[in-house]
C-alpha cells in the first residue's frame, strides 16, 4: 500500500482548514462532529461521505454534472478507498460549500484530476477508522485486519463484522494520523463501467434541470438584449402588455425583460417587441474578418519563442497558410436559465453552472448582497461545454427577482443564446513553415483574435503578457524552432471557453501537417510518424503509439479508403494530458462530405470508468466534426444574422459517422479526458486527400460545400 | 389573448386547464400542469427535445397549440411507463446513452412512436427518423445501437 506520511491531528485540520498544503484538508472540516455525540445514528468521518446504521453509504458528489459522468465516476474513487459494494452507495449532489469541498468549479475537463488525491484520502480515512473499530472490538491489530465489500475481516480467523456494526466505535475514534491507500491492482470498483448513477432519471423525465426549478408565486420573464456595439433608445411594446395579459415590460441594465405569468407568455411577447437603439460601435463581420486578415500579414507580438537550431538555412523551403474561424456559439440543449429569489440579505439561485465562486462573487457585486448571504443550488446541467462559465444569465434573475421581490425564473429563447454568446473568438492564423531535409525547421504561428481574458478581466496591463490565444499554436512534434505570435483585437462581442479549449489553433496545426506532407509527397500518417521518431520530445513514444493503433484499426493505405471513392485523413493531438489519434473516413456525394467512420485510439492514463471515457470520446468527436462542418456565427450591424439551429445547423444523427474507439492505458494514475480531440482536422484531412482542396476556411459549410 | 377553460387528459389523468388559447401544449405541460420531462430547445419544432405522444403518435409539442386539441389523448415521458420499464427505457439504460440527458426525452418518446410504425426499421429508416431529435452531447451512436438491439429483442 501507498502510504500518505502527512501527519493529520484534527487540530491540524481545524487550524489549517481550507489551507493548500494539500488538497485532502478541505473536505474533513465537518469532522469530529459525531464524536461529541452518545448516540450514533451514522458515522460521518468527513463531508465527502457518511455510513447509516444498515451499512448504506451517502456519498457526496460536488461538483457540476453535464453528460459527463463525473456523479459517477468521482463517487466511485470514494466507494473504491472505502471498500463498500457500489449497490450500497448513494449519491448526493451537494450545493455550493467551498468551506467543505473546496473547488467545485467543473471546467477545462480537469474535475477527476484535481479531486482524484482528496477523494481517495476521504475514503481511505474512512476504510481506516472501521479497520481499527473492529480491532478494537476483536482485540487484535490493525494490521490484521482488512475491508472488504462493507466489512472488515480478521485474516487468521476470518471473523468478520459489518460496517453497520462498526458505525458506533468508529465514529467515536479520532482521525487516522497516516492514511495508506490502495494499490491499482486491488481496484475493485475502479477500471469497471456500473450504470450511471443518473441514467434511470434520464430516461423517466425526473432528471431536474435549473430550468424545471419551480417555487411558488414565481414570475416567469425573458430578456431581450440590444445588438452587440449598441444601446437601447426607447422600445416599443406593440400592445403586449395587454395581449398577454403580461405583469410587466421593462427596461434593465443588460436589456428588455418581459415579466408574465408562464413562459409561453413572456416569450410571444418578446416576438413582437421592437427596439429602438442607437449604434455606438460598428460590429460587421464581414469587416472583421478584413481587419483580422489584414493584421495577420504584419509580424505580430511574439509570446512564445525558442530557437534551438540557428545553423545555415540556404537549402530551405518556406510554406504558408492562412486560415479564418468564425465566432463559434456553444449551443447548449438547455437554453439559458436562471431561477432567483431575492430579498433584503438574502439571496438563492437555481442555475446550470460550471464555476459557482466565480457567480457568486458577480451576483455579489451586481446586487450588493454578501457572498456568505448567496446560496447557489447546482442542479444537473443540459450541456455546459463552457457556456455556463459565465453570469450573464444569472444576473438577469437576480436583478428581475431582487426589483419585483418575487422568485423570478428567466429563459432565454433560443435566439436570444445564439445571438448573446460567449463564442470561441474569431480568428485568423498564418502558419509559416521552413522545411529543411524534409523536416520542418522551423514553426512559425500567427494568431490574430480577441483575447477571453482581456475581454472578460477588462485588464490594464500589457495584452501580450497573456499566454491563451496562442495555446495549441505549436504542433505536436518536436520542432527546433518554434514562435508564436499574438495580434490582439478587441470587438464589443462576447468571447469565451469553448469545449476544446484551444481547438482552432490546433485544427490549423493538424491540418498544417498534411500541407507539409504533400509538399515532401510524403503520406501523412507516416510523416507524423517520422517526425515523431526523435524522441527529445517525452511525448512522442505515446503518440506514436496511438497513432500506430489507429492506422491498424482503419487499415491504414495512404488516405485510400477501405472501399472505393472513400478517402482517410488523419489527426493526432497531445491536449488535456490525453494523447488522442483519429482516422476520418469519407467520400463526396453532391460536393458534400460523406463522414462514414471514425476511428479513434485514446490514451488517458488509468480510465477510472472505461465506458463513460468511451462516451466522452463520442462525444469529443462528434462536438468537433460539428464545429468544422456548421459552426460560426455572423454579424451584421452587431445582430446575429443566425437564429436557430436551421441556420446554425449541428451534426444530426442521419450524418452521424460509425465511431471505433479503443482505449490504451499508458499509466496509472487517471488523466483528463473531453476537450483533446482532433476529428475535425482529421475530416479537413480526408477532404483535402480526396479533392486536393485544403480547408482553411471555417466552417466547411458555406465555406467549401 | 383569448382565455379557455378546458378538460385535458395526460398520461390517463383529467387536468382541468384555464390558460391562453395560443398556448404551446409544451407551456402548458410544463407551467400549468407541472409535468416538466418535456424539454423546450427551440421552440420552431427544429430540435425535437419537446416532442411528445398525441393519440400515440409523436408531435412536437412546442408546435401545437391548446386551441387545437379536442378530446386526444396526450402522453409525455412521465406517462410511458410506470416502473421505467418501457422496453426503449430499459435499452436506453443498458447501452447508457444518456449523457447531459436533457434531449433524451424527446429522443425516447420520438424512437417509441418508430418502433411503432416500422416493424423491421432498417439503419437508415432509424437515421431517418430520428434526425429531427438534435443531441449536442454526442449520444447518437449509441442511440442508434440502443434501437437496433431492441429490434434483435424482439425478433429473438
Amino acid at each position: 500500500m501507498k502510504t500518505d506520511r502527512k501527519f493529520f491531528s484534527r487540530r491540524t485540520f481545524l487550524i489549517t482548514s481550507g489551507a493548500v498544503t494539500s488538497g485532502f484538508i478541505i473536505g474533513f472540516s465537518k469532522l469530529g462532529k459525531n464524536q461529541e455525540k452518545e448516540d450514533v445514528e451514522e458515522f460521518e468521518p468527513n463531508g465527502w461521505l457518511k455510513i447509516d446504521k444498515d451499512g448504506r453509504a451517502t456519498i457526496v458528489f460536488a461538483r457540476s454534472e453535464m453528460g459527463q459522468g463525473i456523479s459517477t465516476a468521482l463517487p466511485m474513487i470514494v466507494a473504491e478507498e472505502l471498500s463498500i459494494n457500489w449497490d450500497d452507495v448513494e449519491v448526493k449532489y451537494a450545493s455550493h460549500d467551498p468551506s467543505t469541498y473546496g473547488n467545485q468549479g467543473t471546467y477545462s475537463n480537469s474535475s477527476v484530476i484535481s479531486s482524484w488525491h482528496q477523494l481517495r484520502m476521504a475514503g481511505a480515512a474512512a476504510r481506516h477508522m472501521l479497520i481499527s473499530a473492529a480491532a478494537s472490538t476483536w482485540h487484535v491489530k490493525s494490521e490484521d485486519c482488512r475491508a472488504e465489500n462493507g466489512y472488515i475481516v480478521h485474516v487468521k480467523t476470518k471473523r468478520k463484522l459489518y460496517y453497520k456494526d462498526l458505525i458506533f466505535t468508529a465514529a467515536k475514534l479520532p482521525l487516522p494520523q497516516e492514511i495508506n491507500l490502495k494499490k491499482n491492482k486491488d481496484f475493485k470498483l475502479l477500471g469497471t463501467s456500473p450504470n450511471r448513477v443518473d441514467s434511470i432519471i434520464k430516461s423517466n423525465g425526473k432528471a431536474l434541470y435549473a430550468i424545471d426549478i419551480d417555487i411558488p408565486q414565481m414570475h416567469f420573464a425573458t430578456v431581450l438584449r440590444p445588438p452587440f456595439g449598441s444601446e437601447i433608445l426607447s422600445f416599443d411594446t406593440n400592445g403586449v402588455k395587454e395581449k398577454f395579459n403580461l405583469i410587466d415590460v421593462i427596461q434593465y441594465k443588460y436589456g428588455i425583460a418581459v415579466i408574465a405569468r408562464d413562459t409561453w407568455s413572456a416569450l410571444e411577447a418578446r416576438k413582437l417587441i421592437a427596439l429602438k437603439t442607437k449604434k455606438n460601435i460598428r460590429v460587421n463581420s464581414s469587416e472583421i474578418k478584413k481587419e483580422l486578415k489584414k493584421a495577420v500579414r504584419k509580424e505580430g507580438v511574439p509570446l512564445f519563442k525558442e530557437i534551438r537550431d540557428q545553423s545555415e538555412t540556404k537549402s530551405i523551403k518556406k510554406i504558408s497558410l492562412e486560415y479564418f474561424f468564425p465566432f463559434s456559439p456553444h449551443l447548449t440543449m438547455e437554453p439559458q436559465n436562471s431561477t432567483a429569489l431575492v430579498s433584503k440579505k438574502y439571496c438563492e439561485v437555481w442555475a446550470p453552472c460550471q464555476k459557482p465562486e466565480k457567480v457568486i462573487e458577480d451576483i455579489s457585486k451586481e446586487i450588493g448582497i454578501e457572498k456568505k448571504n448567496i446560496k447557489l443550488n447546482l442542479t444537473l446541467i443540459g450541456g455546459g461545454f463552457g457556456r455556463r462559465y459565465e453570469s450573464d444569465y444569472i444576473l438577469d434573475s437576480v436583478l428581475l427577482s431582487q426589483y419585483y421581490s418575487k422568485p423570478v425564473k428567466v429563459i432565454w429563447d433560443r435566439d436570444e443564446d445564439i445571438a448573446h454568446d460567449w463564442y470561441r473568438p474569431a480568428s485568423v492564423n498564418k502558419i509559416t513553415a521552413l522545411i529543411k531535409d524534409e523536416k520542418i525547421h522551423e514553426w512559425d504561428h500567427h494568431v490574430v483574435s480577441p483575447s477571453i481574458n482581456i475581454q472578460r478581466d477588462n485588464i490594464s496591463r500589457s495584452v501580450y503578457q497573456d499566454q491563451q490565444p496562442v495555446i495549441g499554436c505549436q504542433p505536436n512534434y518536436p520542432i527546433k524552432n518554434r514562435i508564436s505570435r499574438y495580434t490582439h483585437k478587441q470587438y464589443p462581442i462576447t468571447v469565451g471557453w469553448w469545449y476544446g479549449p484551444d481547438s482552432k489553433n490546433r485544427f490549423a496545426c493538424e491540418t498544417f501537417i498534411d500541407f507539409v506532407a504533400k509538399t515532401l509527397k510524403k503520406d501523412p500518417l507516416h510523416y507524423r510518424q517520422f517526425l515523431l521518431q526523435e524522441n527529445n520530445w517525452r511525448e512522442s513514444a505515446t503518440l506514436r503509439a496511438v497513432l500506430e493503433k489507429v492506422a491498424s484499426m482503419a487499415s491504414w493505405n495512404n488516405g485510400e479508403g477501405k472501399k472505393k471513392g472513400h478517402y482517410q485523413g488523419v489527426a493526432c493531438v497531445y491536449e488535456c494530458d490525453s494523447f488522442v489519434a483519429h482516422i476520418v473516413e469519407i467520400s463526396i456525394s453532391q460536393g458534400k462530405p460523406i463522414i462514414h467512420d471514425v476511428y479513434c485510439a485514446v490514451d488517458c492514463g488509468l480510465a477510472l470508468h472505461p465506458d463513460i471515457v468511451r462516451s466522452q470520446i463520442e462525444g469529443g468527436i462528434l462536438w468537433d466534426l460539428s464545429a468544422v462542418l456548421y459552426m460560426g456565427v455572423d454579424f451584421q450591424n452587431g445582430q446575429a444574422r443566425q437564429s436557430n439551429f436551421h441556420d446554425q445547423p449541428i451534426l444530426r444523427i442521419d450524418e452521424s459517422p460509425r465511431i471505433h474507439v479503443e482505449i490504451l492505458e499508458s499509466s496509472d494514475t487517471p488523466r483528463n479526458i473531453g476537450g483533446g480531440f482532433a476529428a475535425g482536422a482529421a475530416l479537413a484531412n480526408a477532404w483535402y486527400r480526396a479533392t486536393g482542396k485544403m480547408v482553411t476556411q471555417l466552417p466547411m459549410k458555406n465555406n467549401v460545400f | 389573448m383569448k382565455i379557455l377553460k378546458k378538460r385535458i387528459n395526460i398520461n390517463s389523468k383529467d387536468y382541468q386547464v384555464e390558460a391562453p388559447e395560443d398556448i404551446s401544449l409544451l407551456w402548458l405541460i410544463r407551467d400549468h400542469i407541472g409535468l416538466t420531462g418535456t424539454k423546450f430547445g427551440c421552440g420552431k419544432g427544429l430540435c425535437g427535445a419537446c416532442t411528445i405522444h398525441i393519440e400515440g403518435r409523436a408531435n412536437r409539442s412546442c408546435l401545437y397549440k391548446l386551441k387545437d386539441l379536442k378530446d386526444e389523448q396526450i402522453t409525455t415521458i412521465e406517462g410511458i411507463s410506470e416502473k421505467d420499464q418501457h422496453p426503449v427505457q430499459v435499452v436506453w439504460n443498458k447501452f447508457q446513452v444518456a449523457q447531459c440527458g436533457y434531449c433524451q426525452s424527446g429522443q425516447i418518446m420520438t424512437a417509441i412512436d418508430l418502433l411503432k410504425r416500422f416493424s423491421k426499421p432498417t439503419k437508415d429508416t432509424i437515421r431517418k427518423e430520428m434526425k429531427g431529435n438534435l443531441c449536442r452531447c454526442g449520444t447518437y451512436p449509441r442511440i442508434e445501437k440502443a434501437i437496433e438491439a431492441l429490434l434483435k429483442e424482439d425478433r429473438s
